[in-house]
């Protein structure tokens, strides 16, 4: 995978000149999700997909409307639904079969920044199914310079809140055997409770606390390393690593370095990939490259929608190099 | 220095003579769990079910007799009562979303061979590890097994192997056979099925082995207790948090439920009370006690006060025995507050003696100096009423309010609390200071930055405000109460006179969810039916200044009135009060105003 970083002005000229066929991008209640579409307005890309949740807040699907008038390219916004994960892959796969039969080879431009965990690896399996037929993918992500910006103080900085269901990612059910132990590595991000949470629900014999190891914007290091301390102060005995959070290859292979090295290998392995889209995305091909790695998603119950994050200058970007 | 009694362990980690030592037998109480036929046994986390699995394991079962006893001299395997073979249900294992991509074609059958492989792993390794006795007869009879009875039923299962073993081979390399040949059917199912369902729009045809519970699993299940080294009895599979299985799955068990094969084979299913499916795959419902009996965990403790002390008595026994301590009598290990106690008990003399004086009997003296010693003595402390001591052992289980793990939590930060008093020194007892202490900070926990947690969590936050209204309310009547001349003033609980509206029935079913309150049902005023019970947990007693000790007493009242506490807890409080004689409204609710942080041990 190759990753550039570019701010708005060098993602717009370096855009055109990719040829793309297909953009696709998720509706949020963040602003964020305006970011890239607002940029490739003046590229030459034939079609977009919009996919929302419509059952989660209002925001949601205004946002997709607004999306689908910011688009002037024919655009399709596709309805989800984040309680029922087997309709969304319907959904997905059905829009990864229109763009394969409506277009020959085509580039396709994935705006991973506002997606939820789950579709876009569900969305990244499905790609990676369809290679064959795909030209050139890229993904694109826009950095949060702030997160919880209505919250001043550090301490009561919120993403989301509560777990309604911790389930299997689509695409990652991984390979798993009763008589082996179980070893769960969770990608932290800020979401202490919601982490908590999931050690508690899988109840594995041992834990790998992933951290990253430098944040996307400096003023997210000090947040991130005193909830850092806290889970390592309530999980002592768990064991600690780092991962990318700007380069989903690099954090594919430390993934799978650091299996491979503390001989994880014979165990049942799950991850939790909570941190950012562009770890998120490299998880998904360190479970692509290794199949015995299961993904698991834990559906949080209510989000941060008022004042999630707000838009950093910097958008990374990357070209999938499936193997 | 004294180690930490009541430190937390998975009961997978404590080894069987440590299990032995440490836990109290229950089957008294839970009379079916034992014995043959299929059990239910469901309680929230951390109400012992995991131990009380681990317990039924043979590797503790030779310690014991059948009664539970520890033995002198282990017994052999094949002399146990029953053999328990522990299935735990891990997150992820078996309810994966991917197998529910194929939710038409033999949706059933799948999930059926999946859960039967996953099982029958999970059986041979836990034969493997029993450690039978490798001797001529045994190797002979394990490898003729292997032979001529698990790869004949695999072969009817559809599943061709190959190897033969030779009768001599030793009995660990036959399990690893055994396991290794079930590893090459799940990998054929998960590799070769499972993820080949991702990114298909067509269904995809299955066309390997089907391995199903009667035709395999209990057919094989039934061999192996024949072997010369099983016992005769019957095999029990202790399949731990079933919950973790998704719907089909547990319609799927339900159907092994309704086979009458307990003499056999028993199922002992653990929930955490999110199991919810009671039909089988066919859309028959099972029933209990026709096809199984339940156990519910919480409920026996709840609803039984006497048992609940006299077992957490024996757990704390056998802990402090267990690590050594001098002292292993719970109630001198954590003693009351002597000072608190002469002086109740001086008004407790009084008032049987004027009591009898006035020409009550003495049974009606004692009766009357029991009821109001105790609410007196809280009375008396007027403006310092946050001084009342909650030491004592046996104050200490009434707070716990029926959860084992809740005292073994506040005991053991009692531990960490006595020691950092010490300066780390050996101690042979809590003192009642750090008793005091430490209850009153877990029980202020409750209810601030726990409930803090909660309200982050909830979906709705205008209700949690609700709840807080509510509990405020229910605890700041009851210690009104308690102050007051009224005849029974260590209230704890409010029964309805009518049925709560949708709202206040929403908020109470919150207060439940996260334990604040529990519902009973009790005989109303007129005799003629039955009231809803609310009661609020005692663990919040502390930080109210109640006396937890009564089980007994509630107030009646319109479901309108208490519908008032959950936007306006003093409007409510006045609303009540205004009837009770002596009770004022002094304007506060909670103890801790009152408390300076600082409060020294």
């Amino acid at each position: 995978m190759i990753a550039m970083f570019y701010n708005f002005n060098e993602f717009s000229s370096n855009v055109n000149d990719l040829s793309i066929n297909v953009f696709i991008c998720s509706a949020s209640f963040e602003d964020r999700c305006f970011v890239i579409p607002k940029l490739i307005e003046e590229s030459d890309v034939k079609e977009s997909y919009i996919f929302f949740n419509e059952n989660e807040a209002k925001s949601i699907c205004v946002n997709a409307e607004e999306l689908s008038n910011l688009l002037e390219i024919k655009s399709n916004r596709v309805a989800l639904n984040s309680n029922d994960a087997i309709s969304n892959y319907i959904e997905i796969m059905r829009v990864i079969n229109d763009i394969t039969h409506n277009y020959k080879k085509p580039n396709i431009l994935i705006d991973t920044t506002t997606f939820t965990h789950e579709s876009l690896l569900v969305l990244i399996r499905l790609i990676e199914n369809k290679k064959q037929l795909l030209g050139n993918v890229f993904l694109s992500y826009v950095g949060a310079k702030e997160y919880s910006v209505n919250d001043e103080k550090d301490e009561d900085k919120w993403l989301s809140k509560g777990v309604d269901e911790i389930r299997t990612i689509i695409g990652f059910p991984g390979f798993t055997d009763p008589t082996k132990k179980n070893h769960l590595i969770i990608l932290f991000g800020f979401e202490y409770d919601r982490t908590l949470r999931i050690i508690d629900e899988y109840e594995y014999d041992s834990i790998t606390l992933g951290f990253g190891d430098q944040p996307i914007e400096d003023n997210h290091m000090k947040i991130n390393f005193e909830r850092h301390k806290r889970l390592l102060s309530r999980h002592p005995e768990a064991s600690e690593f780092k991962f990318s959070l700007t380069d989903p290859s690099e954090t594919k292979n430390q993934l799978l370095e650091y299996i491979e090295k503390e001989k994880l290998s014979d165990k049942n392995i799950v991850i939790a990939p909570m941190n950012n889209k562009i770890s998120t995305v490299g998880a998904g091909f360190a479970a692509i490259s290794n199949q015995n790695i299961q993904l698991a998603y834990a559906k949080a119950s209510l989000y941060n929608t008022e004042g999630y994050s707000s838009p950093s200058d910097n958008i990374y970007f990357f070209k999938i190099d499936f193997e | 220095m004294n180690k930490n009694p009541f430190e937390f362990k998975y009961p997978d980690d404590i080894n069987p003579n440590d299990v032995i030592d440490l836990f109290v037998p229950v089957f008294g109480e839970y009379y079916s769990v034992p014995v043959v036929g299929h059990t239910f046994i469901n309680g929230a986390r951390g109400s012992g079910k995991s131990m009380m699995f681990r317990f039924m394991k043979p590797d503790c079962q030779v310690l014991v007799d059948d009664e539970g006893i520890r033995l002198k001299e282990p017994r052999k395997i094949c002399d146990i009562g029953y053999f328990g073979i522990y299935i735990p249900i891990k997150k992820g294992h078996l309810n994966k979303t991917d197998i529910k991509l194929n939710n038409k074609h033999g949706e059933a059958l799948l999930n059926e061979h999946f859960m039967v492989i996953n099982f029958a792993l999970s059986i041979f390794k836990e034969l493997s590890e029993a450690g039978f006795e490798d001797n001529d007869v045994n190797r002979k009879a394990l490898a003729y097994f292997f032979n001529n009875v698990f790869v004949k039923f695999l072969k009817y299962s559809g599943y061709d192997e190959s190897k033969v073993l030779d009768k001599d081979n030793p009995i660990q390399n036959t399990f690893e056979n055994i396991i290794d040949t079930l590893r090459s059917v799940s990998s054929e199912f998960q590799h070769g099925y499972i993820k080949k369902l991702i990114g298909s729009t067509e269904p995809i045809p299955y066309n390997g082995a089907l391995l199903l519970y009667s035709d395999f699993l209990f057919e094989i299940l039934t061999r192996i207790r024949k072997l010369p080294f099983m016992p005769t009895k019957p095999i029990y599979l202790l399949i731990d948090d079933a919950d973790e299985l998704s719907e089909t799955q547990r319609k799927i068990l339900n159907s092994w439920v309704s086979l009458r094969t307990t003499n056999e084979v028993s199922l002992k299913i653990s929930t955490q009370l999110k199991y919810k499916v009671f039909s089988t795959i066919n859309g028959s419902r099972i029933d209990t006690p026709h096809d199984y009996s339940e156990v519910n965990v919480n409920d026996i403790y709840t609803t039984k006060k006497d048992l609940y002390y006299k077992r957490v008595k024996e757990i704390v026994e056998k802990r402090l025995i267990k690590y050594d301590y001098k002292i292993t009598d719970p109630e001198v290990f954590f003693p009351v507050d002597e000072a608190q106690k002469n002086k109740i008990e001086a008004i407790k003399d009084q008032y049987i003696k004027e009591q009898l004086e006035s020409g009550k009997t003495e049974g009606q003296a004692y009766d009357f100096a029991y009821r109001y010693a105790e609410p007196d003595f809280i009375k008396g402390l007027g403006g310092n009423r946050y001084t009342y001591s909650y030491a004592g052992f046996k104050q200490l289980v009434n707070i716990s309010s029926g959860i084992v793990r809740e005292f073994i939590d506040f005991a053991s930060e009692m531990y960490v609390g006595e020691l950092s008093r010490t300066d780390e020194r050996e101690f042979e007892f809590i003192s009642p200071s750090v008793q005091n202490h430490e209850i009153k900070k877990y029980s202020r926990k409750k209810m601030e930055s726990e409930f803090d947690k909660y309200k982050k969590e909830a979906a709705n936050k205008g209700d949690m405000d609700k709840l807080r209204n509510l509990i405020m309310g229910m605890g700041g009547l009851f210690q009104k109460i308690i102050v007051s001349n009224a005849s029974e003033r260590r209230v704890f609980s409010i029964a309805l006179n009518d049925e709560p509206n949708e709202e206040l029935s929403r908020i109470i079913d919150l207060g439940i969810q996260h334990g604040y309150l529990q519902k009973s049902m009790i005989g109303n005023k007129y005799g003629t039916g039955k009231s809803r019970l609310y009661i609020l947990n005692r663990i919040l007693s502390p930080h109210f200044g109640l006396d937890p000790s009564s089980f007994a007493g509630y107030k009646f009242m319109d479901a309108s009135i208490l519908k008032l506490a959950l936007e306006n807890p003093r409007k409510f409080i006045l609303a009540i009060i205004k009837d009770i004689d002596g009770a004022i409204d002094d304007g506060q609710i909670s103890m801790f105003n009152e408390i300076d942080d600082s409060h020294v041990l």
